[in-house]
């Protein structure tokens, strides 16, 4: 009698494969498999690479928006220089962007070459240009140090570069439109600007545009817009003489009342953002408003005040 | 059955496979283990550089006027023989001791590493970093006047594998992060 086995394997065909062709062919397939896979992993890589860099890239251009926004905020007038300076890496000529801090310090934005750039960060930028920060360094309390020289800082890489030389004044890849506030007509200086878009063309094809301004504050060094202004004013009569502007952070400090004059409007102007105070509306009229610096408690009490101008606020007390 | 097809692999074709795998494999681990280094550095640069960023915002953000009427700032303290980045003690006008204050972080904790050497550009361990309320890092720090060169630059490594290098790039408005080439000692960023 025929076993159940010695039937079913009776023909050479129903034998199988050996252990050797099953080796080979699971070594066949894990060459191919591992192949595919790594095929896949290396393009995922290099999306996820791409997707960063492009991450990358816009986090450093807001970070350089940021900081050129925050420096036009505190400063006095935004300017340009048109000059053909040869040592672009030490004087603002020839930029499209100067921010004027104060009559002594200066701010200035422009791209140049990474070969341009001192030896401390030649390998760290590719170009084709980097735009650069020419200005004083800042001291632990948030002001520039106008006592030390301009020193360059690296902002964003990889700007586009339109002309020969990154440092030109044609190259589009950063621009700086500027406008002034208004025309003053009663007053010998030319009207200062205030206003500037800028755009940063990269050579990636993207581009970011957006748009700041100088200061209207006299505590930012708002100064150059008003006549017989210093450094210790506590009044300083602006163009028109019709307003009387106050810094009353120093009548703060010495106990005093400023009162504002009874024939002008009065503008007084604080140094910090409007969080840092406290103003209660129901106690801020123009006969009489108090207004108390929170951290340090001492409260002033404004008489006749029209207008109170801070950074990010401006207010206007019932009459 | 013939006898012959049941033979088997002889002792030499066992060492043979045997010594083939034992290559294979120690590439494998070689390369798994380097990998694993990397990720471990990668890694313990990336806190501090997300510690950094966070410092950077919260000085950004409160640093305006203090009690004494002057603006505070935020300096966090680098200690390499503790691999620990915190807030600085020393001064009162630190904001990132304010409350609620940044939190000491280790950074071989952070990264699951077993070692880490943690050295700078210039200067020696504890380094301060001083971000203003502009967001910038400034010049100088509160709780030592003496001027800082900008920019600073971290390089952190694995002892035992000293080729494998990562910066931390601390500039006046920049914080960038990259790999460091030894042959030429420079450091390449990433991206933009």
């Amino acid at each position: 009698m025929k076993s159940f086995y010695s039937t079913t394997r009776s023909s050479a065909a129903q034998q199988g494969h050996t252990l050797v062709e099953l080796l080979v062919a699971i070594s066949l397939g894990s060459v191919v498999l591992a192949f595919l896979g790594g095929v896949l992993l290396v393009s995922e890589m290099r999306v996820s690479a791409r997707i960063q860099r492009n991450l990358d890239a816009k986090d450093a251009a807001n970070r350089a928006f940021d900081l050129i926004r925050r420096e036009a905020n505190f400063s006095s007038r935004i300017d340009y220089g048109d000059g053909s300076g040869t040592d672009s890496l030490k004087k603002c000529d020839n930029t499209p962007l100067i921010l004027n801090q104060n009559t002594t310090s200066e701010i200035c934005y422009k791209t140049v070459a990474p070969s341009q750039l001192q030896d401390k960060y030649k390998s760290a930028f590719e170009g084709p240009c980097v735009l650069v920060r020419l200005g004083p360094p800042y001291k632990p309390n948030g002001d520039i140090d106008g006592s030390s020289g301009n020193a360059p800082s690296p902002l964003l890489d990889g700007v586009s570069n339109t002309s020969d030389d990154c440092a030109s004044h044609d190259n589009q890849g950063f621009t700086a439109k500027l406008a002034s506030l208004k025309t003053r007509t009663d007053d010998v200086l030319a009207p200062p600007n205030r206003f500037a878009n800028i755009t940063f063309n990269m050579a990636s094809g993207k581009s970011y545009s957006f748009s700041t301004r100088a200061s209207s504050n006299l505590s930012y060094d708002g100064r150059d817009l008003f006549r017989n202004c210093n450094k210790e004013f506590g009044l300083c009569s602006g163009p028109d003489s019709a307003i009387n502007h106050y810094l009353p952070e120093n009548d703060m400090m010495n106990n005093k009342v400023p009162i504002g004059s009874e024939s002008k409007d009065n503008f007084f102007y604080f140094k910090y953002p409007y969080s840092n105070y406290e103003i209660n509306t129901g106690t801020c009229a123009y006969a009489s408003c108090s207004v108390t610096v929170k951290k340090r408690g001492d409260t002033l009490k404004l008489e006749r005040a029209d207008v109170l101008i801070f950074p990010d606020k401006e207010i206007r007390p019932t009459r | 059955m013939k006898l012959l097809s049941r033979q088997g692999f002889t002792l030499f074709e066992l060492m043979i496979t045997v010594a083939v795998i034992a290559i294979f494999s120690s590439i494998g681990l070689r390369n798994t283990y380097t990998f694993l280094q990397e990720q471990k550095l990668r890694q313990a640069s990336n806190e501090l550089l997300s510690y950094l960023l966070t410092a950077r915002a919260k000085a950004l953000r409160e640093a305006n006027v203090s009690e004494s009427g002057t603006a505070k700032a935020c300096e966090v303290m680098i200690d390499a023989s503790s691999n620990t980045i915190s807030p600085s003690q020393s001064s009162a006008a630190n904001v990132c001791n304010d409350s609620p204050s940044l939190p000491e972080l280790n950074l071989l904790a952070a990264s699951g590493g077993s070692n880490l050497t943690l050295t700078a550009s210039e200067g020696s361990s504890p380094f301060f970093i001083t971000f203003t309320r502009m967001g910038t890092v400034a010049s100088s720090n509160l709780s030592n006047p003496q001027s800082v060169t900008l920019p600073r630059t971290f390089y952190l490594s694995d002892p035992s594998a000293t080729q494998l290098q990562r910066c931390v790039m601390v500039d006046l408005n920049t914080l960038r992060i990259g790999w460091r080439n030894s042959a030429d000692e420079a450091c390449t960023y990433n991206g933009h």
